[in-house]
């Protein structure tokens, strides 16, 4: 394609929208990497000295553990009850299942205040406040919106003849799931479950509102953090999070068709 | 007895009756082609002999024993889909080898009927080859292969060949011949497409509306369509409207035809099917019985013939001859038509 | 015939119906009691909540009461929601407007760029609000880079902050929806076939009347969709005006929060909540009514 002023244009707007987008993270990652304890950018003298602060600070790794741990298992909770509706509403058009898919979804569309509300007040009621599995459970009932739409994009990739092949050639139920089903399915399987990790770990208000300081993930330490000034490692946790973040679905984008999932049916070629 | 047979099958979604009482014997070893429209329930006749589809009623005995209720992983009849479902997970010779590894059969014994099932389908060495990477001739080889490979008592096709272009189209369905008389295995092919199945069934069975319309030898189906609706799905048929005047004779508007029988049909309005290659077509008057004058409104010459249309007070008739046999007429000219008493049929409306 | 046809797909192989009851059960018993305690129940627990008796020190009688109700209907209550939509629609206005061509262009582009686009989009969209907030705040601060380059080219008084004020929470709220909406709209504008924009140009379109005459009239629903997703996401947003804005700038969120952490009045902000989702409800039927009738007319 030559060089024509509408070519020109487009990548002009697509490249204002990308330093948009990336300034803020440009900016705080040049920032962790400065020596003094004055934010100053740019950067005056590099220096790793904020990375080694926080990974000997046990404070910070507590909260970083805390908020693996938390987004694994929401993660896992959250892939464990979407797959069987979503097998239930491809091979078996069930209503219920349906049903159950939709709560899931207006959940997810929600304010996420309003959210964060109704579960502070499921918990306050049922007197088991300020634990982690109110935090794993209440991540994996929001997000249950996300692994819902990619293991359905993952189940409509499967052709429902391919697994009539499987029973035309002896496979009992159990047998097509585990030899046809489930292949086809593991890269959805793992999509979802790095998406909706990707998402708890970065998630705020409901934690705070549903576990309080007493559960304090990575983003509640750092809010906590800003709210008494300034400190150079709530840099390097930010740029903690953004190397998640990316190379989560940089790593997404190996194992799966990554347009495709995000909605595109119509063939795409390299 | 030996062979598949249908009884009564039907299949009812709401008030549809997609399958309505379908009979049918099929002896062992023989190609049987169901023919018809889209929608006509051929698919559905096929799947229910698969165990995909329950029957709302009817049965399906294979060699005497009813399999009515036995599921589909229990029949095994190996079949090939439209969309040919081979496992894109899987490379060849795990796709072949998917029955086996159901059965227990042991690797070395799977990969010898591997090697075999590849020979037999023309795609020897292909074993380790992604499914990706073959082409839509090959995809459908390993397909055949695949259902093959645990020797069904029946083996069923789904439109296979629907999404190759013509060449390879005809080139499989030799092959897919071929191979059936050399294994002599039970097959039921659907399609839509009348070429294909005239080319390979022993028997080609005519579905419209969910029923049986007819079922016989290809040329049988060809020469002596039952009914309208055969006569007008396979082939091309000039379909005239007549009233019968007695057992040989039709009045076709003003012009009265002979007949070769028009038997069980009273004095009622009925239809006459000619086929367009069996309309003759000459300058001069005089040449025989059931002659007709008109003038040419169409001529495409096709090259290997000649197809012509001819208005005949009214009438507009189909015919086609060999481009030795053209009598070099344009449109506007006279003509006279002649429809060999042989070659009419007469059909009820 | 054709539905036929198509129940024959949808119908599957065939199973007894009675086994599948059986299977169906196995399948859904668990998530189903899981989205029944966690989604169901505190949707109605909230909404009883709404309507307890607020006892003190953040306590709550269960019972029939309006009052919380009562209290939304003062100036107060109208002028936090009026400006929550009038930064919503300000947020709609910018982000549609910037995410539609951006989508429209990556869709277009060659499969390695736009998986590299969705990867960027994707790893942007997940950062925490948490962080994004941080971010603006070290960018717009006085010390920072671009209140220094302000300064120094005399637009700024030294010393002054870039924040906390409007435009920036309005910067920061873009910034957090951007990539959001041009992920909604990236599958419909990638199924657009391009023939059909061909078929435009053939007849003599350029390619921007052949974006505002074919492409954006076929995405009329998926706009007003997406500005309801700005809005669900704008009512929602907690930190960015907190940080980034004063207290007139503050949402709704601020003030539910406020009510349940800081007064401890949890069936006020169980007002609010209510208040908001049925705001919502009325929003999201009524663009479901508009693009119907923008569809009828077309």
């Amino acid at each position: 394609m030559s060089l024509s002023p509408g070519v020109l244009l487009r990548q002009g707007f697509l490249a204002l929208i990308a330093l948009f987008l990336a300034a803020p993270l440009i900016v705080v990652v040049s920032v962790s990497f400065n020596a003094t304890r004055r934010m100053s950018f740019p950067p005056t003298e590099f220096s790793l000295r904020w990375y080694r602060a926080f990974f000997s600070d046990y404070g910070w790794m507590a909260s970083l553990e805390r908020s693996l741990t938390i987004a694994g298992l929401a993660a896992l909770v959250s892939v464990a009850v979407a797959l069987p509706i979503t097998y239930a509403i491809w091979r078996y058009q069930a209503k219920v299942a349906a049903l159950l898919a939709g709560i899931g979804g207006a959940l997810f569309l929600i304010p996420g205040v309003v959210a964060a509300l109704m579960l502070s007040a499921f918990w306050g009621v049922t007197g088991h406040v300020g634990r982690l599995e109110n935090v794993v459970l209440s991540h994996a009932i929001v997000l249950l919106g996300i692994p819902l739409s990619l293991l359905m994009v993952g189940f409509r990739t499967i052709d429902q003849a391919q697994v009539e092949a499987a029973y035309t050639m002896g496979a009992r139920d159990s047998d097509a799931f585990r030899m046809v089903v489930r292949p086809a399915m593991t890269p959805y399987i793992l999509c979802a479950f790095v998406f909706v990790f990707v998402l708890s770990i970065n998630e705020y208000l409901i934690a705070y509102m549903v576990a309080g300081f007493t559960v304090q993930t990575l983003p509640i330490k750092i809010f906590a953090n800003m709210r008494q000034g300034y400190e150079p490692t709530m840099c390097v946790a930010a740029v903690i999070f953004m190397a998640m973040g990316f190379s989560a679905f940089a790593l997404m984008s190996k194992v799966a068709d990554l347009p495709r999932l995000m909605g595109r049916t119509r063939p795409l070629e390299d | 007895m030996f062979g598949l047979e249908l009884r009564d099958l039907t299949k009812a979604y709401g008030d549809h009756l997609a399958a309505d009482q379908v009979s049918l014997s099929i002896p062992h070893g023989e190609f049987v082609c169901f023919l018809g429209p889209s929608g006509c329930g051929k698919t559905t006749v096929l799947r229910m002999i698969a165990g995909l589809e329950t029957p709302t009623s009817g049965a399906i005995l294979l060699n005497g024993k009813e399999i009515t209720n036995e599921a589909a992983n229990g029949r095994q009849f190996g079949m090939v889909f439209q969309s040919l479902a081979l496992f894109p997970h899987l490379n060849v010779g795990e796709n072949i080898a998917f029955a086996l590894r159901l059965r227990g059969v042991d690797a070395r014994r799977r990969k010898d009927r591997v090697a075999e099932l590849l020979d037999l389908v023309r795609l020897p060495g292909l074993q380790t080859r992604a499914i990706s990477q073959l082409s839509g001739g090959q995809r459908q080889r390993v397909a055949i292969a695949r259902a093959l490979a645990q020797e069904p008592p029946v083996f069923l096709l789904d439109e296979p060949f629907s999404a190759l272009d013509a060449k390879l189209r005809e080139e499989m369905q030799n092959e897919l011949r071929a191979l059936q008389q050399r294994l002599k295995i039970t097959t039921i092919l659907v399609t839509h497409d009348q070429r294909e199945a005239m080319t390979m069934a022993d028997t080609i069975v005519v579905m419209g509306g969910g029923q049986i319309q007819q079922h016989g030898p290809p040329v049988d189906i060809y020469r002596q369509p039952a009914n309208r609706f055969v006569a007008d799905f396979i082939g091309a048929s000039n379909l005239l409207p007549v009233e019968v005047l007695d057992p040989r004779t039709v009045r076709l508007g003003a012009i009265s035809l002979r007949v070769a029988a028009a038997c069980g049909l009273g004095a009622a309005p009925a239809t006459l099917a000619i086929r367009p290659e069996d309309v003759l077509i000459s300058r001069m008057a005089g040449n025989g019985d059931n002659e007709v004058a008109g003038v040419i409104s169409q001529v495409r010459d096709m090259g290997a013939y000649v197809e012509f249309r001819i208005d005949c007070q009214g009438q507009d008739i189909l015919g086609v001859a060999m481009p030795r046999d053209w009598i070099g007429a344009g449109v506007g000219e006279t003509a006279h038509v002649r429809l060999p008493v042989d070659r009419c049929q007469v059909l009820a409306r | 015939m054709r539905a036929a046809e198509l129940s024959v797909q949808a119908s599957g192989v065939a199973t007894a119906p009675g086994r599948e009851r059986w299977v169906l059960a196995g399948l859904l018993t668990a998530p189903g009691l899981y989205i029944l305690i966690m989604a169901v129940v505190p949707a109605f627990l909230m909404v009883q909540l709404s309507l307890a008796h607020r006892e003190v020190a953040g306590l709550w009688s269960p019972g029939f009461e309006l009052t919380q109700y009562r209290q939304l209907a003062t100036p107060l209550f109208a002028r936090i929601m009026g400006f929550s939509l009038m930064l919503a629609l300000a947020g709609a206005l910018i982000c549609v407007s910037l995410a539609l061509p951006a989508a429209y262009f990556i869709t277009r582009m060659r499969r390695r760029a736009q998986v590299a686009w969705l990867v960027f989009l994707l790893g942007s969209l997940s950062l925490s609000e948490v962080l994004i907030v941080f971010a603006f705040q070290v960018l717009l601060s006085t010390s920072g880079t671009l209140a220094g380059a302000l300064t120094t080219v005399g637009l700024l008084a030294p010393g002054a902050s870039l924040y906390p004020n409007f435009p920036a929470v309005l910067t920061c709220l873009v910034y957090l929806l951007l990539p959001y909406v041009i992920l909604f709209f990236y599958p419909a504008l990638s199924q657009l076939d391009p023939e059909v924009e061909q078929a435009a140009a053939t007849m003599g379109a350029s390619r921007l009347s052949t974006f505002t005459r074919v492409v954006l009239p076929m995405m009329r629903g998926q706009i007003l969709t997406g500005v309801l997703l700005v809005v669900i996401f704008t009512f929602g947003a907690y930190l960015t005006p907190l940080v980034l804005g004063r207290p007139p700038q503050w949402t709704i969120a601020i003030h539910i929060n406020n009510a349940a952490m800081g007064a401890g009045n949890l069936p006020l902000a169980a007002a609010y909540a209510v208040s908001v989702v049925a705001f919502m409800v009325a929003l999201l039927v009524l663009t479901r009514v508009l693009s119907r009738r923008k569809a009828s007319e077309a």
